[in-house]
């Protein structure tokens, strides 16, 4: 166990310096950040003064040794626009992101898995069809679009709910669901396809040749099968939440990574984008760690000896 | 006379596909007796598993259908029985032990976990009893440390100790009739004797009647007291053990004797019957063996033969007419 979890935390390491690399050249590909914080007009000295400043001047590899130099130390420097320290900065958003990222998905399994299950299990009726049709239209229909319709019809002619903003539940509402339609929508078909898939195996044949009802079957003996994949769709998603579910949080205006580092690449704040990679990535390699313990808890034929 | 426990009377089974209906099963009539093992014989697609799957319930409820004859399992019609009522004859008074021992066992669960269902089921025990009958019957089958295995997962055991647990789990509640679909099929040669050697033993200590599929005709003189013999759907012939074998009546029983290995042909290649088993769609209004049977003749083109019967020994083949009945030796 041990040996795994060394592994894992050099793999993470690897993970985040080179995807910081990656970010660190290709947002230099953006553009100069200093022709955004001087008037057009600037005089040529100028732009040079604050070019020499802000360390712009030097070669590109001195400023990428000196940006992992702090990196290393958790430094990712200030914010060009604001001053303050930009891990700060993400690190402040983060809880915003996590609430809608884990309401959104908690919803989504809470409606989807039973769905997907029903779905499977009522196999070519008209109800498995129906949702079928339903989930291809969730998944086909735009994030942004929905968001603007939900605004449209629940904030701007109902005004039950506020359209943009954090800080209560009701500001949740409208994001959550847009978030979470797409994601119903996935795990619906996904589960239904893994369940089907299993339903259809020997062993399920045995357990009914045992007399098991119905239900025991399908809960029980079926859907532990089913969730191995299903936990993999799971850990894709929360990834994608939690790195910032950048156009929703746009559309609502929500509080979270994902508006900020949209933002702070409209900007080319540079050091808020690399930070937010470096948190982003980090996240990711945390659930991926524990997808795989799931994985081992779930299916015993991988379990570590 | 012993009593019968399971009859089948004139079975009819019809499938539906992509292609419209099929009739796998035309016209199946067999019955068993309170402690006999009957062995069913015939090549893939005789439709024995079909009729397996049938008297256990399990035939598939959207895509299948009974459309004629009965199936009477302990004086009971069992033939159109609800799903609801079914699942307490399954596992518990009728089990069944299936031919691939290496994916019939979910491989998520423990060997202890899929053992209780059926006592949960029929015996409402409590857990402690409910191991207590597990480790039992799984000393029973013959497999060591019991104790252990029971917190194992299917993965960690060989197969041929996977499949002693498929008959464990069979066993479970003591059932009237005990099903085994190919039960050594999968397995090789010296664990297939093992496991037949354990299912004598278990048949010979226990109260129980055996249904034997299979297409193994060394395995069927091993374990049965009487024969019924399939090809495409229909029951051709059924006799006694040694009176098949010493007087088969039908060719087809005749080609798959033939077909046996024996100690000394080594030199020639062995005997094979031509051809393969037709589609249930294939099947014109004569004898369904008549393309592949070496003793055809106008008549068995023209049209099916009844079942003629010499004693208890039955065949369907025209060569069995009264007026005919000519020996195939």
């Amino acid at each position: 166990m041990l040996d795994f979890i060394v592994k894992r935390v050099v793999q993470v390491v690897i993970v985040v310096f080179l995807a910081l690399t990656v970010v660190f050249f290709l947002i230099r590909l953006s553009g100069d950040p200093t022709t955004l914080f001087l008037p057009p007009d600037a005089p040529k000295e100028q732009i040079e003064e604050y070019r020499e400043l802000l360390g712009f001047n030097r070669p590109l590899y001195v400023q990428y040794a000196e940006f992992m130099k702090g990196a290393v130390h958790g430094d990712f420097g200030e914010s060009l626009r604001s001053g303050e320290d930009a891990l700060g900065l993400v690190m402040a958003r983060m809880p915003a992101t996590f609430q809608l990222a884990i309401s959104a998905l908690a919803l989504s399994l809470i409606i989807a898995i039973p769905l997907g299950v029903l779905s499977a299990y009522k196999r070519n009726t008209l109800f498995d069809k129906a949702s079928v049709g339903i989930t291809v239209i969730g998944q086909a229909i735009p994030n942004f679009w929905f968001g603007l319709i939900l605004i449209f019809i629940f904030a701007a002619q109902l005004k039950l709910f506020p359209s943009s903003g954090g800080g209560s539940v009701k500001h949740m509402v409208l994001p959550v669901i847009t978030l979470a339609l797409y994601s119903v929508s996935r795990f619906v078909r996904f589960t239904r396809s893994a369940m089907l898939d299993v339903l259809s195996k020997d062993y399920i044949r045995t357990t009914k040749a045992a007399g098991t009802p119905t239900s025991t079957l399908i809960m029980k003996y079926a859907l532990k099968n089913s969730l191995i994949p299903i936990i993999t769709l799971i850990a894709l998603d929360l990834g994608v939440l939690l790195g910032g579910a950048v156009i929703t949080e746009a559309v609502f205006s929500w509080p979270g990574v994902g508006r900020l580092l949209q933002q702070s690449l409209m900007n080319r704040d540079f050091p808020i984008v690399l930070a937010g990679v470096f948190i982003i990535a980090i996240i990711y390699a945390v659930i991926n760690f524990i997808t795989d313990i799931l994985y081992a808890y779930v299916n015993p034929q991988i379990r570590v000896k | 006379m012993t009593e019968v426990l399971l009859e089948i009377k004139d079975l009819g089974i019809q499938f539906k596909t992509g292609e419209g209906v099929v009739q796998p099963i035309r016209g199946v009539n067999f019955s068993l007796k309170k402690g006999e093992t009957l062995g069913v014989v015939g090549e893939s697609g005789s439709g024995k598993s079909v009729t397996s799957l049938a008297i256990m319930g399990l035939l598939p409820e959207k895509k299948s259908k009974i459309v004629s004859g009965s199936i009477h399992f302990n004086n009971q019609d069992v033939t159109h029985l609800k799903d609801r009522q079914f699942r307490k004859l399954r596992g518990n008074e009728i089990s069944m032990i299936f031919q691939e021992p290496m994916t019939s066992l979910n491989p998520v669960f423990t060997i202890g976990e899929q053992l209780s269902e059926p006592l949960k089921q029929h015996k409402k025990m409590a857990k402690k009893d409910r191991k207590e009958a597990i480790i039992n019957i799984l000393k029973q089958v013959g497999i060591p440390r019991a104790e252990q295995i029971i917190n194992e997962y299917p993965h960690q055991l060989s197969g041929g100790m996977r499949q002693r647990v498929m008959i464990s789990l069979a066993l479970l509640c003591d059932p009237k009739l005990l099903i085994c679909d190919e039960p050594t099929t999968a397995l090789d040669v010296t664990i297939q004797a093992q496991i037949l050697e354990l299912m004598k033993q278990i048949k010979s200590e226990k109260d129980m009647s055996l249904l034997f599929i299979t297409h193994d005709l060394g395995v069927v003189a091993e374990m049965c007291d009487r024969v019924v013999v399939m090809y495409a759907g229909e029951i051709v012939e059924s006799a006694e053990i040694n009176e098949l074998f010493d007087n088969p009546l039908h060719p087809y029983t005749k080609g798959l004797i033939d077909s046996l290995p024996t100690n000394n042909t080594r030199k020639s290649r062995l005997f094979s019957i031509k051809g393969q088993v037709p589609r249930p769609d294939e099947i014109g209004k004569g004898c369904a063996f008549a393309n592949r049977c070496p003793y055809a003749f106008d008549k068995c083109i023209a049209s099916a033969p009844p079942t003629f019967s010499t004693g208890e020994h039955l065949s369907k083949c025209w060569l069995q007419e009264p007026e005919r009945q000519v020996k195939i030796q």
